[in-house]
């Protein structure tokens, strides 16, 4: 074995991995090798040296105590802080979705009322005025509120009060079908 | 008796605290001594050693699937010693322990493997945390693991997450290293 061999397993040797025949062939050359037993010695006086090491300053002896309630404090106790406040968004927002379901119900309710009183109201077809130059199709109630007392054409008048009661109203359709509506434009 | 880790561990995994508290009982010197020996001062241990459990509470569910827990704690330890160096660009700020209030002091007597040893002296530990901290975090964790706590290349190659080749150059370069920087220690010890 050489040197440079004998440097290269210099770790393994110190660690004691060497096998029975690496070892024999180590020793052989140490044996008459000054050089490499000085490096031997060397790395086996570091390895003594570090395996006695300690860290030269240790913390008081309630420091352990103390150091293990921190981190108790941030991991199991805040956990149980945070089960609780969670539990207890549970418990208040637990109804929630009921009373999200009650409304929607109560709502649909409230609309299907409303859809049938207003068509309850509105039990006649719509109506085209015949005694006009334009085609003009108003509901049932506001055909009679329209009608001229002669019977003659409408007047300029009237007949913007109908095109503004139509736009608002939507002619024939479901807001036409209330019919105060007419009476607060002053329709009649 | 006392609980074995691995009972103490499948307790932690189902739920119970009072297993986390004693596992942290059983690691938390390893944990911090090993961290005051990469990072070299009381304030950088103490945090390792804090986060470390916190990070293992919360990594209880995967705990259920690691074979060694000594090896994970101190995967988990390394990981964040090596974060902090990496953070103060690999210098260990070690303490002066002329600074240090005199409770926080080692008395070293009482810490002595073998006494009447020259070796146990503070200044000698001083000199040994120095050259300790001229190391990068990966060689200097390698050769505390390895020369100081006494774990093998196999287990360290697991601990820190890399090849066992990768172990041994590691130590090799640490010792080297070592060697040179306490060249005058070495050579009294030797005489």
């Amino acid at each position: 074995m050489t040197c440079l061999e004998f440097r290269s397993i210099l770790d393994r040797y110190v660690d004691r991995e060497l096998s029975t025949d690496e070892m024999r062939r180590a020793d052989e050359h140490l044996t008459g090798c000054a050089t490499c037993r000085e490096e031997l010695a060397s790395q086996q006086s570091l390895k003594q040296l570090m395996s006695g090491y300690v860290p030269p300053v240790q913390p008081p002896d309630d420091y352990w105590d103390q150091a293990r309630d921190r981190v108790l404090a941030k991991t199991v106790l805040t956990a149980d802080r945070e089960q609780k406040q969670t539990d207890t968004l549970v418990d208040s927002h637990s109804y929630m979705p009921v009373m999200r379901s009650v409304l929607s119900v109560a709502a649909s309710i409230a609309l299907l009322a409303i859809a049938l009183v207003l068509g309850s109201r509105h039990d006649r077809p719509a109506v085209v005025l015949s005694n006009q130059p334009h085609q003009v199709i108003v509901t049932a109630e506001m055909a009679e509120l329209l009608k001229s007392p002669d019977g003659g054409p409408l007047t300029l008048g009237d007949q913007r009060r109908i095109g503004q009661a139509s736009i608002l109203m939507g002619g024939p359709g479901m807001v036409g079908r209330f019919n105060f509506l007419p009476g607060l434009l002053r329709i009649y | 008796m006392s609980e074995s880790i691995p009972a103490l561990l499948e307790r932690f995994v189902q739920g119970d605290d009072l297993a986390f508290g004693e596992l942290m009982a059983r690691f938390q010197k390893k944990v911090y001594f090993l961290a005051y020996q990469t990072l070299g001062n009381h304030l950088d241990a103490d945090e390792v050693m804090q986060e470390t459990f916190v990070r293992i509470y919360r990594k209880r569910k995967e705990l259920e699937h690691v074979a060694n827990f000594t090896s994970f704690v101190i995967r988990v330890a390394s990981n964040y010693a090596i974060d902090l160096l990496r953070k103060r660009k690999g210098q260990a700020s070690t303490e002066d322990l002329s600074e240090l209030p005199s409770a926080v002091q080692i008395d070293l007597s009482r810490r002595v493997r073998t006494p009447g040893e020259i070796w146990t002296d503070k200044h000698v530990m001083m000199e040994i945390q120095k050259a300790l901290d001229t190391l990068p975090p990966r060689q200097k964790l390698t050769a505390v693991l390895h020369d100081v706590e006494g774990y093998s290349k196999a287990e360290i190659a697991v601990m820190l997450d890399c090849p066992e080749a990768t172990v041994r150059s590691n130590l090799h370069i640490a010792r080297t290293k070592l060697k040179k920087i306490l060249a005058k220690r070495l050579a009294r010890k030797e005489q």
